[in-house]
């Protein structure tokens, strides 16, 4: 539970002239920063009108951004942590800002302009309305479209009605009282007249639909700009209204779950078409079909959030990190959890890490890659050669997989294409909290350890591949790529031995020979490669291979999934030099993984046989698509998999899939292309 | 059963709230005696001679730390929320315009130290880059207070 403040002045009244002041921006700033550090989830900017609604008065609240903030207090997010805890909220709660207007209205034209098509009332995302007399109390009560009806109990000229108020609450208008009044008023008389309204509202409204704000100066006051000592925190306002006669639970829910409700009363009334239908913007990158499911977002949609100004305490630290010491927090370049756990689907972050996942990577690839290669050219060239090695017999990959246990940073960064081929292990194998950092360089590793690949095997299909490259070309840092390129010249040099070894590689290397081979001749590795991931019949390793071409992080989804769980039974699989038997069978993946690893160590020669013709035609058209063609050759042996395993692979496809239904929206883009591209398989 | 029950309440003292001073020089000291008055001034104020009589009997400002600004507040268990009220009412010590923040409130003296020990601890690791040698030797006189 979140409690809410919903009336931060972003302009106030003064008395004399009849426009209203601005709060100057850093009052804003502070005053939206005490708010979160008393442990505030959500404030709105109330800006006030008073006399004639004219175009100008159109919403231009700047809502607060995540740097002013962090400008103006560097120990913001420890203290906002710290508050939270004590309060109950969590942590990862974003921090909401909305926007409200507050009309004093008067007359009848005034009133008038209440209504649903009132263009300026609806750039607000709340409206809220300060009646004047009684007919203005009234209409507003009675018909005025308004989300809250804030009443200045300091100069009452009207009376409230019983039956009007109750009309009010039954057309769902949320009742507003403002603490300021009890603190700052200075006049004794006029605080009196405050309590004693205020209590015959709460007697009349029984605490139901009543929302509690801290409220800028009322209007009659002349002393007052608006300052951060109006605001306390919400324990305490929640006793105060003690003194009104609300009760504690009355007073809480006021505080939070009214609040709660008639924003998202609100948001659904302006953001959706007759309040069921929201169009939103696609962006451009995103592919449509018919085949694709809409749902993605509807998992992670957040009914209050207001589509901007979120924060996250976690952006704030790190905000305030990345000034202070730019690569602290490698193991949590994303955080997971908590943006699953807050569904903030809005929020800043989440949206990065959905829809434009180029961006989010950078600072994953930088904060590990830097290090790293700060180490020394020599500790590449030397993990390029053991990579390189380990490719040559089934002993050294294992070694090198214990390797990989204690250094994974390290191997990842460093050898992209021993990334790539034991990218699965390995995702497995990092520690969970590491996971979503790791996952998410791997995804970039995996693309340039493919490229690598490409480019020695033939040139001609380089040139379809560089695009893809160049579009990641942003997330590896030049150093690696230079490295990538040595490396890939030892491949070139080791791809004679592989084509020996090939086989036994598969069987305790799913994918890593796969590459390696595929820098030989076509319809050889062609084979090899259909083996390898026939091998894995592993949708992740599909999924991952796939995400290559476009990051969209599926391995990043699977690997934390199934981290937690595989990751022992996985280090016995290495252990033991992937003996199935060592595994147990509860786990999906671990299963498939293992048993498709059995498989090829019993019976090598098997299922490159049967793989074979089918290669042969998936090579053909592989080569016809100007698609990079390990992307093609992922899809078919998918395909391949998928015949041959029959109705167990697919069953297994689909029960994975509903692990991954928080995961949709990673994975949508992904899977569509893969449909698609089996489909026209089949056509061919 | 204990005839007579008390509320501890630790409150959390923002002295100047329109600055951010947590650490720094701050315009005014807090003491054991101007919090308390302040306290009665405002109980006075908002609910009388009565109000500050029968809430006067059981006040007591328990433990306060200059440095964190945290103090535990004991009221008699009829009259805390008048208390609570009127402490939140308060605007001002002197001249300084300060905001109470209740941090947590128990029955018992015990479990109101521990959390304030807690607390202060963690607003102690906020402010510490900016605390002299000397204040952090106070600091953990404070803390030894409250073991």
């Amino acid at each position: 539970m979140g409690f809410f403040d919903l009336n931060i002045p972003f302009s106030y009244l003064p008395p004399a002239g009849v426009k209203a002041t601005v709060v100057d921006n850093t009052l804003r700033v502070k005053l939206a920063m005490k708010a979160m550090e008393l442990g505030y989830v959500g404030i709105a900017h109330n800006h006030s009108i008073r006399g004639v609604m004219t175009d100008k008065d159109r919403c231009t609240i700047p809502l607060l951004t995540l740097g002013s903030l962090v400008k103006a207090a560097p120990r913001l997010a420890s203290s906002v942590g710290f508050h939270r805890d004590l309060l109950g909220v969590p942590r990862a709660t974003p921090f909401r800002q909305y926007t409200r207007v507050t009309v004093l209205v008067e007359n009848e034209a005034q009133r008038l302009s209440l209504n649903s098509g009132n263009q300026v009332l609806k750039s607000y995302d709340v409206v809220a309305v300060t009646p004047l007399n009684q007919k203005t109390f009234e209409h507003a009560c009675t018909k005025a479209e308004v989300d809250i009806i804030s009443i200045d109990f300091s100069t009452m000229s009207f009376h409230l009605i019983h039956a009007t108020v109750n009309t009010a609450i039954k057309r769902g208008i949320y009742f507003e009282i403002k603490y300021s009044d009890l603190l700052s008023l200075k006049d004794t008389e006029k605080r009196r007249q405050v309590i004693s309204n205020a209590k015959l509202l709460v007697d009349w409204t029984k605490g139901k639909n009543l929302i509690i704000s801290s409220g800028a100066p009322s209007v009659t006051e002349h002393k007052y700009a608006p300052s951060v000592t109006e605001l306390r925190g919400p324990n305490d306002v929640i006793n105060l209204m003690f003194l009104l006669g609300i009760s504690t639970e009355r007073a809480r829910a006021a505080i939070s779950n009214n609040c709660r409700n008639m924003i998202a009363k609100v948001l659904k009334k302006k953001r959706f078409h007759k309040e069921a239908v929201r169009v939103e913007l696609a962006s451009s990158s995103e592919t449509f079909s018919l085949e694709k499911p809409l749902s993605d977002d509807r998992t992670k949609w957040d009914p209050i959030s207001s589509g901007d100004g979120d924060m996250l305490l976690d952006d704030i630290a790190k905000a305030f990190d990345a000034t202070r010491a730019p690569a602290r927090k490698r193991s949590k370049a994303i955080d997971f959890t908590s943006a699953l756990e807050s569904l903030p689907s809005h929020g800043f972050r989440v949206k990065d890490i959905v829809g434009t996942e180029p961006l989010t990577q950078p600072p994953a690839t930088k904060t590990t890659d830097a290090p790293v290669h700060s180490n020394s050219p020599v500790s590449d060239v030397r993990m390029a050669d053991s990579a390189s090695s380990d490719d040559i017999t089934i002993s050294q990959t294992d070694t090198q997989m214990c390797e990989d246990d204690s250094k994974v940073v390290e191997r990842t960064t460093i050898v992209p294409l021993r990334k790539c081929s034991t990218s699965q292990e390995q995702g497995i194998l990092v520690p969970i909290q590491a996971a979503a950092s790791l996952t998410l360089m791997r995804c970039t590793k995996l693309d340039a350890a493919s490229d690598v690949n490409m480019q020695t095997e033939s040139h001609s299909e380089d040139k379809s591949l560089s695009p893809s490259e160049s579009c990641f070309g942003i997330s590896e840092s030049p150093a690696e790529n230079l490295n990538m390129e040595s490396i890939a010249a030892d491949k070139a040099s080791m791809d004679e031995d592989n084509k020996e070894e090939a086989p036994t590689c598969h069987a305790s290397n799913d994918a890593e020979p796969r590459h390696v081979t595929s820098i030989d001749d076509n319809d050889d590795d062609e084979m090899k490669i259909d083996a390898s991931t026939e091998a894995n019949q592993n949708e992740d390793m599909e999924v991952t291979v796939e995400d290559e071409k476009h990051v969209t992080g599926d391995g990043n989804i699977n690997l934390p999934n199934l981290s937690s769980e595989t990751n022992e039974l996985l280090r016995e699989l290495d252990d033991e030099s992937l003996s199935p038997e060592a595994v147990g069978q509860d786990h999906d993946q671990v299963s498939r993984l293992e048993s498709n690893e059995a498989e090829l160590e019993e019976e090598p020669s098997v299922p490159y046989d049967n793989i074979l013709e089918i290669t042969m035609e998936d090579e053909k058209e592989g080569e016809t698509e100007t698609e990079t063609n390990q992307q093609a050759h992922v899809q078919s042996p998918e395909r391949d998999s998928a015949t041959n395993s029959g109705k167990e692979g697919a069953k297994r496809r689909r029960v994975r899939l509903a692990r991954l239904q928080p995961f949709k929206p990673f994975l949508l883009q992904s899977r569509f292309k893969r449909i698609s591209k089996r489909r026209k398989h089949r056509r061919a | 059963m204990v005839g007579f029950k008390n509320r501890y309440m630790l409150m959390e003292v923002f002295l100047d709230p329109d600055k951010d001073l947590l650490g720094e020089k701050t315009p005014i000291i807090l003491t054991d005696f101007n919090l308390s008055k302040a306290i009665k001034d405002s109980i006075l104020v908002n609910f009388g001679e009565c109000g500050l009589g029968s809430s006067l009997g059981s006040f007591h400002v328990q433990y306060l730390n200059p440095i964190t600004k945290l103090c535990i507040v004991r009221s008699s268990r009829e009259e805390h929320r008048q208390v609570w009220s009127a402490m939140t009412l308060v605007r001002s010590i002197g001249n300084c315009p300060v905001v109470f923040n209740l941090l947590d409130i128990s029955g018992c003296i015990r479990a109101s130290k521990e959390t304030a020990l807690k607390c202060d601890k963690e607003k102690f690791e906020q402010s510490r880059k900016s605390l002299s040698e000397d204040e952090i030797r106070q600091m953990n006189n404070y803390l030894d207070k409250l073991k």
